[in-house]
């Protein structure tokens, strides 16, 4: 557990005892709901996700926007928000990437100061496994690069493994034996919907006004420049215009007519029923498709990697489910007679190098924060800072500079499915 | 569970294929800007797509067009069967 969760508890033990001998008891709303839009904004977002959210905070309380709408099709945090598995590490391959989500996690340390909110972050450690040389190689690389630049992160013995995690089958079943693994100490875990709620609180705290169950139907441009956003509920004329939307990136991208290199696959997750603490770790294995971890409330919240055909939906299978259960069972055979209570299932935009997309477009006025595929979670605090950073100045942020949608052009790829396609 | 009607092998479970990706057709590496768009740059809204699924069990190609956003299988065809310029 980290500093700030056992500080913040004395916090709240104190607004407890208040709020107990205060007659008034209404607690106010999370965010304000705003009756109409306006005809204008200085900054229009779309999508009230975690990114989006982050982006209006910070462009609001770093530099100095105030008259911001953030756009929200369904309802907050709704989208892959709500639906990731919470995970939070800055262990990656390129050094662009280990140096974009060492930031990340440093905000997100933070974070619970930050918005005045208990995020229950709870650094955990995680333990990547290897099961081949070829993965150890990997490993050794990426150790490699993370110490380079910091980051805490090292290959341990299997040994070690089964030390910090008595329950799991080295051997996994004889099939697959575990040989080491990459283990990264802030490896951790947050309660998704908390950022969402607590970067929409600050936010509107901050002047930003939240429109939900509010679709965007178009964009209209002119010159080569955003002017306006069309919505379900009114045309809002503004010249600036950030995408943060995920699985809708291409249907947002078409309005502007720009094409990306993002497809849509459903990545799917699943709960089990509660039980008693045994899994203080984060444990991953690219080679058997899954990660898990245990949350505050006993649950186990388990993932795969994305399904293997481009979908536009959030529906959820039993090949998917049958398939995670058959590979956890190698790992922790004693979880045979566990129930699994919940699966669902987020659209995630995949890029082919399994980098995001970010920044300025051909489109002026028209930011895109996109291509976050299975790893958009853990990066959003930092993508709230370089996107409000990027919309207030018209200028990259240093960080995002090389995941601009151009690198396509030049094919300068950022090659992290090492560290991104199961590795959550 | 989700399975296909082949019209060579019948009705099969889906996890008995892998798909291949979009059928893109042949690219010629004299003309990168065009390849960079096909690769890079396609469609990538909900909509009926050609795609190359490979059946493991019977180490055949088929061609399959199915909607993205529905998952309907609208046809199946043999890969031996189709124009040449639908190449994996």
């Amino acid at each position: 557990m980290t500093h700030n969760f056992v500080s913040y508890n004395a916090t709240m033990s104190l607004r407890l005892i208040k709020y107990a001998l205060n007659r008034q008891h209404a607690e106010p709303r999370f965010f304000n709901t705003p009756d109409a839009l306006r005809d204008t904004y200085d900054v229009v977002i779309i999508g009230g996700g975690g990114h989006g959210l982050a982006c209006a905070y910070h462009l609001a309380a770093e530099h100095g926007i105030r008259r911001i709408a953030v756009i929200e099709k369904a309802y907050l945090g709704g989208g892959n928000t709500g639906r990731n598995t919470t995970i939070v590490r800055s262990n990656y391959l390129t050094p662009e990437g280990v140096l974009f989500y060492q930031r990340s996690v440093e905000l997100f340390q933070q974070l619970a100061t930050t918005l005045d909110l208990n995020l229950f972050y709870s650094t955990r450690g995680h333990f990547t496994l290897a099961h081949s040389e070829a993965t150890l190689r990997t490993m050794r690389w990426r150790a490699e690069v993370n110490q380079h630049y910091g980051v805490d992160s090292e290959l341990v013995s299997a040994d070690e493994v089964k030390k910090a995690c008595p329950q799991i089958d080295i051997s996994c079943g004889g099939n697959h034996p575990i040989l080491g693994a990459l283990f990264h100490a802030p490896g951790a875990i947050v309660r998704h919907d908390a950022v969402a709620w607590g970067y929409a609180r600050r936010a509107s705290q901050l002047g930003v006004e939240i429109f939900q169950n509010t679709e965007v139907t178009g964009i209209e441009t002119s010159g080569g420049r955003v002017v306006a956003v069309n919505t379900s509920r009114g045309r809002i004329a503004t010249g600036k215009v950030v995408s943060a939307v995920a699985g809708s990136t291409p249907t947002v991208l078409k309005m502007v007519g720009l094409k990306s290199p993002v497809d849509i696959l459903p990545l799917q997750a699943c709960v089990t029923e509660p039980m008693k603490a045994w899994l203080d770790t984060i444990i991953v294995s690219g080679t058997l498709h899954v990660y898990v971890s245990q949350t505050a409330r006993g649950e186990l919240v388990m993932g795969a990697a994305v399904d293997p055909a481009e979908l536009h939906s959030t529906r959820s299978s039993l090949e998917f489910v049958s398939s995670l259960a058959d590979q956890m069972l190698d790992l922790f055979p004693f979880l045979a007679g566990v129930k699994i209570v919940r699966q669902w299932a987020g659209m995630a935009d995949m890029t082919p190098d399994f980098a995001p997309v970010m920044g300025l477009t051909e489109v002026g006025g028209f930011y895109l924060d996109a291509g976050w595929g299975t790893w958009g979670f853990k990066a959003t605090p930092v993508c709230g800072e370089t996107m409000a950073f990027t919309v207030a100045h018209d200028t990259n942020h240093r960080l995002i500079e090389s995941f601009g949608m151009e690198r396509f052009h030049r094919l300068a790829m950022l090659g992290e499915k090492g560290a991104a396609a199961v590795g959550h | 569970m989700k399975h296909f009607d082949c019209p060579v092998i019948g009705r099969r479970p889906s996890q008995e294929f892998v798909c291949s990706g979009s059928s893109i057709g042949i690219l010629l590496m004299e003309d990168a800007a065009a390849a960079r768009e096909a690769l890079y740059f396609g469609d990538a809204t909900a909509r009926v797509k050609r795609e190359w699924w490979y059946h493991k069990p019977s180490r055949l190609w088929f061609l399959l067009e199915r909607h993205t956003g529905t998952d309907t299988v609208v046809s199946v065809e043999l890969a031996t069967q189709v124009h040449p310029h639908d190449s994996p």
